[in-house]
């Protein structure tokens, strides 16, 4: 099996075909410690691309309650099983956390889901580890969910083990999720049709329709459950990124490359979607200014979602504070003590950066800062803290400016002009 | 009873399960014959390949064996029930067997229509389906049995939705314990069926306290039980009966099997809190627990 560059694993892995890196890639930030499951974004899709027959189990953007819930039920609970199963003991990092950009996270010394059907017995699971969720997983997104339940599988029964815990300390967050379109698709590697396919320009995965023949492969290897077969047409079916909106083709963008419609419609602002350049050897070439690069590799706050799997996913999250931290660091990677570190105590420029979130519907493709005067200044979690009512301005594509907002939230007052003015 | 007829999206859905099961050649084979359909062009003539590729698999792979067997071991159904479907379920709690209702109506065909619902998954487990047909086709033979003196429709509480809710979980898991006793004398039964009955028994008749396991052992054991028999012990179990007196809490309303008979009964201090929320409650009417505590609780804040 040939080898590609995983930067997420600092180090090279093995992957069914050669790398191939597009011009462009497809990324997102979610600021997760905002989500409030209002599932305003799963609505937006479903209501965009999934409403017709066939499809009514089908959520390509879906918003589930950790650690309980998941879409299908469990997913990331049955891989990581799998791999633990596959590899026991021995799924760790090794290094420590730096400041390249090739290694960021240390090395992952366990085995990807590629690498480890590599060394499975079974034929059939030569290329990907992975499993079929049942119709029962995929039936019921986020039931149970806020409900205190018992054992798997026992009814009528509480779990009696859990008032047990010497420090009852309860907590959960919300984790919205969309297809990562990953670097190294798993899908796109089980496909025994070659129907998936990276998108040279913007390294979007899709799925061709034409050339699908329902073998279930790509439902079977994505290890994020983002692949969902359709029974009444038999072929797969996949999130495809709102394309059309990403290339400013959608009638709405007036040429401008918009984002989705999962992260226009987000009401608690904790999306960004954006494209970042790729380097030669299929790292994020570096583009300080691109708010998704400084969020990813300069302030590092954001993560990408279950690095082990070893599919490079371009959804990254900036992690909840409140939760412990080893659920965080197996679901983030070893980054995530310095991303709660820096989030908890945002810089200047983070801070700024961290006011582009949602203030427009276009690809922020670069951003500038304008210094403005201090506003407050006191202490936060025993630092010093400063706060500055600084200006951040974004541009698009051309390099137009998209609009501009400052730190401290504007205040408006409106005039006295209609009988219900307040 | 005639030949099942099987729904073609359960049938589609177990083939593509058992498909990998399958040695290499033969799953090849299908693969080659399923792709070749999807190039036909016609909506209509597409679909009906479909069915029928999936038909054809479904019987090679052996995958209607287990309902087959079980069908023809189950005389006492077979033998009054004229058509049966087998259909898919969604969820495993969406598994069982139904007599539907208009075939009963129709006519010409005075025997009922038996459906059953199973999981294509269900399929690809013969142990657990065998298991789990057995115990649906036990209910179906108790239904059709004039012995039985089977009734559609549970009495009607007064008590609301919930009470109606208790009493359909009682009489099932009743009508499952006298299934799994049954069914376990005749070696039919899984190997952990009377594990998990009793601890659904133990949830539904919990108000029995020590008297559940012996309560539990009758309905295992019984060989002729009624649908009247079962609906009384759900209604009022005899020991229950004995116990208290069930109504209703004069202060909250709430149905309550029995009042509070604790030790002690009410204290002065809390009958005065009761008083002044009740005027007209008198301490021989009784209260439930719940109200008892209530009180309790409130009588230290007033004081």
């Amino acid at each position: 099996m040939p080898t590609v560059k995983n930067w997420q694993l600092g180090r090279d892995m093995a992957y069914p075909y050669d790398a191939r890196y597009p011009e462009r890639q497809f990324a997102f930030v979610f600021n997760i410690n905002r989500c409030i499951a209002c599932q305003s974004c799963t609505m937006a899709c479903k209501s965009t691309w999934t409403f017709s027959k066939g499809q009514e189990h089908m959520w390509w953007a879906n918003v589930e309650t950790k650690p309980y819930g998941g879409y299908p039920r469990w997913w990331d609970v049955k891989i990581l099983e799998q791999l633990e199963t596959a590899n026991p003991g021995a799924q760790v990092w090794g290094g420590t956390p730096g400041d390249g950009r090739l290694a960021p996270y240390g090395t992952f010394e366990g085995q990807t889901i590629f690498e480890a059907a590599a060394r499975a017995l079974s034929p059939d699971s030569a290329r990907v580890l992975g499993y079929l969720p049942t119709d029962e997983e995929w039936n019921s997104p986020n039931i149970y969910e806020d409900n205190p339940v018992g054992k798997r599988g026992v009814r009528n029964a509480l779990d009696d083990t859990g008032v047990q815990l010497p420090v009852h300390k309860t907590w959960f967050f919300y984790l919205a999720r969309i297809c990562n379109h990953c670097s190294y698709p798993a899908c796109l590697a089980a496909c025994p049709r070659k129907a998936i396919y990276k998108r040279p320009e913007d390294g979007i995965v899709l799925l061709d329709q034409s050339e699908c023949r329902g073998y279930r492969k790509c439902v079977e290897a994505c290890p994020y459950k983002k692949t969902m077969y359709r029974g009444n047409t038999r072929t797969s079916e996949k999130c495809i990124a709102c394309y059309p909106r990403v290339e400013g083709t959608d009638p709405e963008s007036n040429g401008e490359p918009m984002e989705t419609r999962c992260m226009e419609a987000c009401i608690g602002q904790i999306r960004m979607q954006g494209l970042v350049t790729i380097a030669e050897d299929g790292t994020w070439a570096e583009d300080r200014y691109n708010p998704l690069y400084f969020l990813v590799h300069v302030a590092k706050v954001a993560l990408p979602l279950y690095p082990q799997f070893g599919t490079q996913p371009n959804g990254y999250y900036i992690p909840p504070r409140w939760v412990p931290r080893p659920y965080l660091r197996q679901m983030f990677g070893p980054g995530v003590d310095l991303a709660i570190e820096n989030s908890i105590s945002p810089s200047r420029e983070l801070l700024a950066v961290l006011q582009l979130f949602r203030r427009s519907n276009r690809i922020i493709f670069r951003y500038e800062i304008e210094e403005g005067p201090k506003i407050y200044e006191g202490s936060l979690h025993g630092r010093k803290v400063e706060l500055y009512n600084d200006t951040v301005i974004a541009f698009g594509k051309d390099g137009r400016e998209l609009f501009r907002t400052t730190v401290e939230e504007p205040v408006h007052v409106r005039s006295n002009a209609h009988a219900n003015s307040i | 009873m005639t030949q099942p007829t099987y729904a073609p999206d359960l049938v589609e859905e177990a083939v593509l399960l058992a498909e990998p099961t399958a040695p290499a050649a033969s799953a090849q084979a299908f693969r080659r014959e399923r792709d070749r359909i999807y190039e036909i062009v016609d909506d209509d003539a597409r679909e009906a390949s479909f069915r029928s590729l999936h038909l054809r698999w479904f019987a090679r792979l052996g995958l209607h064996r287990v309902i087959d067997q079980v069908a023809h071991q189950r005389v006492d159904v077979a033998d009054r029930v004229n058509v049966s479907r087998v259909v898919r379920a969604l969820t495993r709690q969406d598994e069982g067997a139904d007599l539907v209702d208009e075939a009963t109506l129709d006519a010409a065909s005075p025997t009922p229509t038996l459906v059953l619902r199973l999981c294509p998954s269900t399929l690809l487990r013969p142990d657990a389906l065998c298991t789990l047909l057995h115990n649906e086709l036990t209910h179906v033979a108790d239904m059709l049995d004039p012995a039985f003196g089977y009734e559609r429709r549970l009495p009607a509480s007064e008590d609301g939705p919930s009470a109606d809710n208790i009493l359909r979980d009682r009489y099932r898991v009743l009508w499952d314990t006298t299934i799994d006793g049954r069914l376990t004398r005749v070696g039919l039964a899984g190997p952990t069926e009377r594990t998990a009955r009793w601890r659904e028994f133990a949830s539904a008749f919990a108000m029995l306290g020590e008297g559940c396991e012996s309560a539990f052992e009758e309905w295992f054991n019984r060989t002729d039980p009624t649908h009247a028999g079962l609906v009384a012990f759900a209604l009022t179990p005899p020991q229950l009966a004995n116990a208290g007196k069930p109504g209703r809490c004069p202060l909250c309303r709430f149905p309550v099997a029995s009042l509070d008979a604790r030790d002690g009964g009410v204290s002065p201090a809390t009958e005065a809190v009761i008083r002044a929320a009740h005027p007209a409650w008198r301490i021989e009417l009784g209260l439930c627990s719940q109200c008892l505590d209530l009180y309790e609780a409130r009588q230290p804040s007033c004081a």
